[in-house]
Parts: C-alpha cells; structure tokens; sequence
C-alpha cells in the first residue's frame, strides 16, 4: 500500500515539476531578478536556476525564502510575520548555508517529504476512523486508499511545489488528529470517552495542532475539537475528564495562539508601533481587540468582512466555488446523510473554515488552504466507493464528484503553471 | 509585486524624425526595433512625489502594457500611475524636446512598519509591451503553453476514466 501512494506522489511531482521546467522562463511579475539580487544569490543565470528553480519564487514564496536565508533570523517588517517564522526557521535549521539556491533546495525537498509523509498519516488517520470495526476493514482500506490519493491530487498542488507552509500544517493537523482519534474510545450510541491511560497522546494532539496553528493561523480551528470534547464531557457530568482532557488540552493550544499572535508580536513592536498597540484590552496584559495577524492582513492585504466582495473578484469566486460546493457538500453528507458522530468536529471546523474565508478572506485561498481538513476528501471517497456511483450516467451526489475530479485534472496543471509564470490567482 | 496601466498612442502623435536631438531626459524605455522593453529603475523613498519615465518609440494607434514589478521584499506602494504627452519645445523636469514626448508617471510610498528609511534605494523593473489583440506579446508564450496543456487534459480525460484510476 505504502508503495503505492509512493508511486502516485512521485509521479504526480514529477509531472508537475515537469510542465514547471517546460513553462516559458519570461515571468508575468519580474520582480524574481530583483529578489533574488536582493538576497545576493549568485548563479542566477545558471541552466537550471533560469528554467527551474527560480520559477518556483513567486508570490508568497518570496517571504518564505526571505525568512530562511535572514542571517540574524529576525523579521524586519511586521507583515513579514505574516509568513510562517517557524516554518522558515525551520527550513534555515536545515539548510544551515548562506547560499540562497541551497536554501531553495531543501526548503523544496522538506516540503516535498512533509507532503508526502501528510498523505501516509491520512492514510492511517482514515483507517483508524473508518474501519470501527472487522466489518469495516476492507470498507476503511478502499477509504483511505482513495483518501490518500485525492490527497496527493490536492487542489493546492501546484503551490506545493515550492516552498509554503501548508505542508507542515498538512503533517502537524493529521498527526494531531490521528493522536486525538487514538486516545478516545467511542460510547454507544453517540458518544467519545476520553481514556485515562491515553492522557499524554491527548495532550500531545493539542501541542501538534497548537504549532500547527503557530504555523498557519487558519489552523485554530482545529481547538474546535477540544470544544466540542469539553461540552460533550460536561453535559454527561464527568467533570475531572473535561478538566484533564479537554480543557488542559484547550488552554494548551490557546496559550500557543495567544503567544505567536499577540504575545510576541506585541513585544516587538509595542507600544511605540501604535495603532494596534493602542487596541490594548487589559492594562498589563498585551491582549488586543484584533490578533495581530488580522491586524496585518487588513492593513496590508485589506482582508476583513465582505471586503473582498466586489464586482472584480466574481472571477476569484468562481474559482473557489468547486472547493466551496464540495466541502459544504460534505458537510451535510457527514451529518444529514451518513451522519458520523466520530468526524462531528471536523464538520464544525469546515463550516467555520467556509463562513471564515468567505467572509473575511481572498476567497480563492481555500484552494491552498482548505486540504488541512480531509473531511471533503472522506466524502469524494466514500461517493466514490459506492456501489451506486457509475462513471457514464452519474446523479445528484455523484456529479458533484465527478464534476469536482474533472476540475482538478484541469486546475492542478493550470494552477501549477500559473505559479510557475507568477500570474495570479495567488 | 504588479501594478500596472494601459496607454494608447494617439493616431495624430508626431512621429519623431531619425535626425532629431533627443531631450536629454536621463530615464528612457525605448522600443526601437522592439515590442517590448524593460529597464530596472531605481528609486529612493522620500525624495520625490512622483517618478517620471520617457517613452521612446511608440508607434502611432497602438496600445501599450505598463507593468511596475517589484520585490515584496521592499514593503513599497505604486500609486498615482498615469501618462501623459509633453508637447515640443516645451519644459519637463529641466529637459526641452523639439518633439512631441510620452512620459508615464508613479509615485512610490512607503508601505511598512517599521517605515524603510528615507532615501533607501528600491529597484523596480518597469516594462512597456505592445498589445495585439488586446494581449501584450509577453503573454503570448504562456497562452499558448496553458492551452497546450488543456488541450492535453482535455485529450487524456477523454480517454481515461479518471475517476475509476483513483478509486483503483
């Protein structure tokens, strides 16, 4: 099985880092040469640099390269927070050289071995979810086998190819989950026990999703798990459990939130940075009304309520809408249909996930962001698992999922050469 | 970083004869013998409201891309793009023409916190392309590339059942 998610990512990744290398090398935005000048790489000109690697530096790559070749690992600007330290840092750790195309190379590499080892723990993470019983064996096999496939075929592929953060959260979200899922036990009739035995894999879930959200801030989403724990625990009166579980787990991650978003941030730049600053809620204490991601990301990419609501981005909604229609989609399947008390959270998670982006955010980020949560991907699964999904006559559900496959046969590439050629969307 | 703006030459431009003096301004994009043309131009944060830039050898009833690139590494704003014709012998910025002139205009702002410092050089690559079709020419090898490759998708989805390769 193992050998054959192998051969699928790598042959998807070479296919796709193929029609990178086979792009025309003339960017749309040019300002590559001068970022590159910028951070004094040598050897700009070389074969392979001028016909790969230097296509793979647009839009937000751009920060993340900036963040791993910093020689005193501190970000200048504010905005410049916006991307991913830990994943920069990271990256830097590994790297250890100055040379910026070695930078390129491992951070390429690292997020090449984070995908690939996402789509090996989702492979688990839907068996340890599907397979409750014998019965489900072979059913929780077939699941996550297709899972995993969708997986690699994810409509953030061509973004992947570079050097973004999503892969690390991809890891961070399903080791949390799959920690999560193995330290509960499931009650009759519709119900999660938290066992005592398996306290630590439970507090450690909250430490992978609390970097994970370090990482990415979309990831908080994922403390909706512990809240749904704690109200479940409190309702059935077992207190010590909610106290210990849940709510240990909870302030866990909250505490890392609250650090990487208001804490540090509020200590670099406050008071003196003013206008944030001066949003203080509590004498004493560095919380404000806005974290201080929102904070930059309305300052300087003008995200906030229906902002992105006009008649210039009907385009960039129409291209999130198949990841929209699908991952609301399975939202109802997995509570009105085939309703699965065990992913219950996650419905939550991709309702808010949905409301959030489209809403407050560019709308067409779901595309990169939204494969942290494989809800969708269990139903594009399951549909397809079934007996009734015929490939020449489809209906209802199942034309959704066809539709939604065909998409990505021609998203995947086009998106990919679209990064590689810097023209948006980003 | 992109921003950029569309121009037309008017068809009643006046064609600059071959023998006639330039006007000494020191920042010129020209598109002699060229459909496209790019410089990197270099501007300091602070010192002026607006940057100016000499167009040289347009042609008459065509359209015209202006694309300002540059590096998200320096936190700056391109604002106030225009074009504008400066007519002979007349005064721009100390530099006299006895032709007519194209100049585009941008401001450069500072966009961060910390504020860069004023002076701090910031490069950007500004580029002028022809448009034919309502396309600029650059764009013209990526347009073919992406269709190619739809073509392809399109092809092979035709032939493969894609959605019975996943679920095997």
């Amino acid at each position: 099985m193992i050998l054959g998610i192998t051969l699928t990512f790598v042959i998807s990744r070479l296919c796709l880092y193929g029609l990178i290398f086979l792009a025309p090398n003339s960017q749309f935005d040019t300002s590559t040469e001068l970022t590159l000048k910028k951070l004094q790489a040598i050897d700009v000109d070389d074969y392979w640099n001028v016909h790969f690697w230097n296509k793979l530096l647009s839009w937000d790559a751009v920060f993340f390269l900036k963040g791993m070749t910093l020689k005193d690992g501190n970000s200048r600007f504010e905005h410049e927070l916006a991307f991913s330290p830990l994943w920069a840092s990271m990256v830097k750790y590994l790297a250890n050289t100055d040379d910026v195309y070695e930078t390129l190379k491992i951070g390429v590499l690292v997020e090449n071995i984070l995908f690939y080892s996402s789509s090996i723990v989702l492979y688990y993470l839907t068996r340890v979810i599907f397979s409750e019983n014998n019965k489900k064996q072979f059913y929780g096999k077939r699941l996550a086998k297709i899972t995993t496939n969708l997986f690699i075929f994810t409509s953030a592929s061509g973004f992947l190819t570079g050097i973004y953060s999503e892969p690390l959260s991809f890891a961070l979200t399903f080791i949390g989950i799959l920690l999560h899922e193995k330290s509960i036990s499931t009650t009759i009739p519709n119900g999660i026990d938290c066992v005592w035995s398996r306290w630590p894999l439970y507090l450690l879930s909250a430490i992978f999703f609390g970097l994970a959200t370090i990482n990415r801030a979309n990831c908080v989403l994922l403390g909706i798990y512990y809240v749904v724990d704690l109200l479940q625990l409190i309702l059935e009166r077992r207190l010590l459990k909610a106290l210990f579980f849940p709510f240990l787990a909870g302030t866990t991650m909250l505490i890392a939130c609250l650090y990487q978003h208001y804490s540090l941030p509020y200590r670099a730049f406050c008071p003196q940075r003013g206008e944030w600053c001066t949003t203080r809620l509590f004498d004493g204490l560095p919380f404000t009304t806005m974290s201080f991601y929102g904070f930059i990301q309305s300052r300087y990419w003008n995200c906030g309520f229906l902002k992105y609501w006009t008649l210039n981005n009907i385009p960039n909604f129409l291209i999130a809408m198949p990841n929209f229609v699908v991952m609301f989609y399975s939202t109802i399947y997995f509570t009105r249909i085939y309703p699965s008390f065990r992913v219950r959270p996650l419905v939550f998670i991709t309702q808010a996930l949905l409301i959030m982006i489209a809403l407050f955010a560019h709308v067409q980020i779901i595309n990169r962001i939204s494969s942290f949560i494989p809800l969708h991907l269990w139903y594009l699964a399951d549909r397809l698992l079934r007996k009734s999904f015929n490939d020449q006559h489809t209906v209802g559900d199942d034309k959704i999922v066809k539709g939604y496959i065909y998409w990505l046969a021609f998203w995947i590439p086009l998106q990919t050469v679209l990064f590689a050629c810097f023209l948006p969307p980003a | 970083n992109t921003e950029s703006f569309f121009l037309k030459v008017p068809k009643d431009f006046p064609i600059r004869p071959a023998d006639q003096k330039d006007g000494q301004f020191t920042t010129v994009i020209s598109l002699e013998h060229s459909n496209n043309a790019k410089i990197t131009y270099e501007a300091e944060i602070g010192r002026r409201r607006l940057e100016f830039i000499e167009l040289q050898h347009l042609q008459v009833d065509e359209t015209y891309q202006v694309k300002i690139c540059w590096s998200a590494l320096d936190p700056i704003s391109i604002g106030e793009m225009d074009w504008f014709i400066v007519p002979h012998s007349t005064s721009f910025e100390g530099t006299v023409s006895e032709g007519a002139r194209i100049f585009i205009q941008f401001a450069v702002t500072n966009d961060s916190y910390p504020p860069m410092e004023a002076g701090t050089v910031v490069p950007i690559n500004v580029s002028v392309i022809n448009c034919k079709l309502g396309i600029p020419v650059d764009l013209y090898g990526v347009i073919i590339y992406i269709a190619i490759i739809v073509a392809s998708v399109a092809f092979l989805s035709k032939k493969i059942n894609l959605c019975g390769m996943i679920r095997r």
